[in-house]
């Protein structure tokens, strides 16, 4: 979900646009020093599938779908930093050119959406990929990955709404409604990473730098 | 921004040239973000003048001939968004009120439902300025705000390929459905279609950067090419662009 414009107040937007800014800004500068001459191209690349992959996909019924938030994957595929990079890009593209999700909440939107899920899933992933060399154990890990960063980005949007919003309902209200929303997107969000990562893993092993499938395969995306 | 579509969601539509087409991006950016903020400060309650923030948003979309379909389908999306809203008013403190049969608070129905207009409000400006202004424009208005130019090229650069990869992803996933059976058929060929299609975006990266060494450099260069055909902001621009968030900080003061 994103936090459209007014819902939450000037004070905490402005905050988390500070801290959106200076994370990408890390990351951005991680990311150059990583890919050298991909700095750029990766990233856009990514960010435009991360575009293409959050159209609704499959229909769940009750005006849902099945979609990809997507930044799980991302981290599985690149890391943490490009993740963060393509999501900033990602979450602009969406603000100012599809309208959705607010202008003045970009940086909640990209502290939800991309820095609090990429850091949860890269711990994820730093716990499970040595654990696993099998491509099941990487698709499982990759799919408790992007399971636990959707359950990070929507409790992530619930403090937001809690913390700048409106003391008229209970915070335990508005974190219950947006976590048993977020439920069966997350395990979606998993099952879809899993899959994905499955396919990738069974034609391009070479391609997943960040579960690490073949130790020995180092032509990683990133690798090269 | 027009087209129903998955890929065409991202590209930009046939353009009607209107005024708002010919001012400088970054006036416009600026005045959106500006008459946005001050329509995020209105305090819960105070109809009137979100009424007034709406119809200025209304009146600006109009000027850029937004498609009222493409307003329809960004509204759809947002349904969520009023199911959050509603549960403000169903859940909220303080003294309730009986709205056909079901008790609401009074505090949680006037909180809840500004957060949906000034939600609504948002997505109409944004229209307005999606409407009649390209990607290319946009990213141009970020550079020329000071958004460092790594980044304003990586946003261009995305948008750009967005349209390429969407149309890719549509295909792939249309005939992996046609070809699948069972009750997983449609997950499958959605997982299919984004893998194979990652695969493939990793390819363009190759050819992006093929083409960049082609013309004779490592890096891409200038994605972003604020030439003569994207209009630069004068005093007047400025003045023109910062109308609806006077107009709306006018509202304020005087409802």
């Amino acid at each position: 979900m994103h936090i459209p414009d007014g819902w939450v107040d000037l004070p905490t937007s402005i905050a988390a646009a500070a801290a959106g800014a200076a994370s990408v800004g890390v990351a951005g500068r991680r990311t150059a020093a990583r890919l050298a001459d991909r700095a750029t191209t990766l990233p856009a690349v990514l960010a435009a599938y991360l575009l293409v992959a959050q159209v609704p996909a499959v229909p769940l019924g009750v005006g849902t779908s099945a979609h990809l938030v997507g930044t799980g994957l991302a981290t599985v595929l690149v890391g943490p930093s490009v993740a963060i990079v393509c999501v900033a890009a990602v979450v602009v593209v969406q603000a100012l050119v599809l309208a959705d999700g607010g202008v003045t909440a970009l940086g909640l939107n990209l502290l939800a959406n991309g820095v609090a899920p990429a850091l949860v899933a890269a711990g994820v992933l730093a716990l499970g990929r040595r654990r696993t060399t099998t491509t099941r154990g990487v698709q499982v890990v990759a799919g408790v990955a992007a399971t636990l960063a959707t359950v990070a980005a929507a409790a992530t949007t619930a403090a937001e709404l809690v913390i700048g919003g409106t003391d008229v309902i209970p915070p335990g209200t508005v974190a219950g409604v947006i976590g048993g929303a977020h439920v069966v997107v997350a395990v979606g969000e998993g099952v879809l990473t899993a899959a994905i990562v499955g396919v990738i893993a069974r034609l391009r092993p070479d391609l997943l730098h960040g579960a690490r499938l073949a130790p020995t395969a180092t032509t990683g995306l990133v690798g090269r | 921004m027009t087209g129903g579509g998955h890929g065409a969601a991202i590209r930009p539509g046939e353009r009607v040239v209107g005024p708002l087409d010919r001012m400088a991006p970054e006036a416009k950016l600026v005045g959106l973000v500006g008459f946005l903020l001050v329509s995020a400060v209105t305090p819960p309650g105070r109809f009137a003048i979100l009424a007034a923030h709406a119809a200025v948003a209304v009146a600006v979309a109009a000027l850029a001939a937004v498609p009222p379909r493409t307003l329809a389908r960004r509204f759809l999306l947002d349904v969520p968004l009023v199911v959050l809203a509603l549960t403000y008013a169903a859940a909220g403190r303080g003294p309730r009120t009986s709205v056909l049969g079901l008790s609401l608070s009074v505090a949680g129905l006037e909180v809840g439902s500004s957060m949906v207009a000034k939600a609504t409000i948002g997505i109409i400006a944004v229209s307005a300025l999606a409407a009649t202004t390209s990607v290319t424009e946009t990213v141009a208005g970020l550079r020329r705000l000071g958004l460092p130019g790594w980044f304003t090229d990586l946003v261009g650069l995305s948008a750009r390929q967005a349209g390429v990869l969407g149309d890719d992803v549509e295909r792939l996933r249309l005939a992996a459905s046609v070809r699948g059976r069972g009750r997983w058929s449609e997950w499958t060929a959605v997982a299919r279609a984004l893998g194979v299609s990652f695969i493939r975006a990793t390819e363009r990266v190759d050819r992006l950067q093929l083409a960049a060494q082609a013309r004779g450099g490592t890096t891409l260069g200038a994605i972003v090419v604020a030439g003569p055909t994207i209009p630069a902001a004068t005093a007047g621009t400025w003045t023109r662009a910062a109308l609806p968030a006077a107009t709306a900080l006018a509202t304020r003061l005087l409802l």
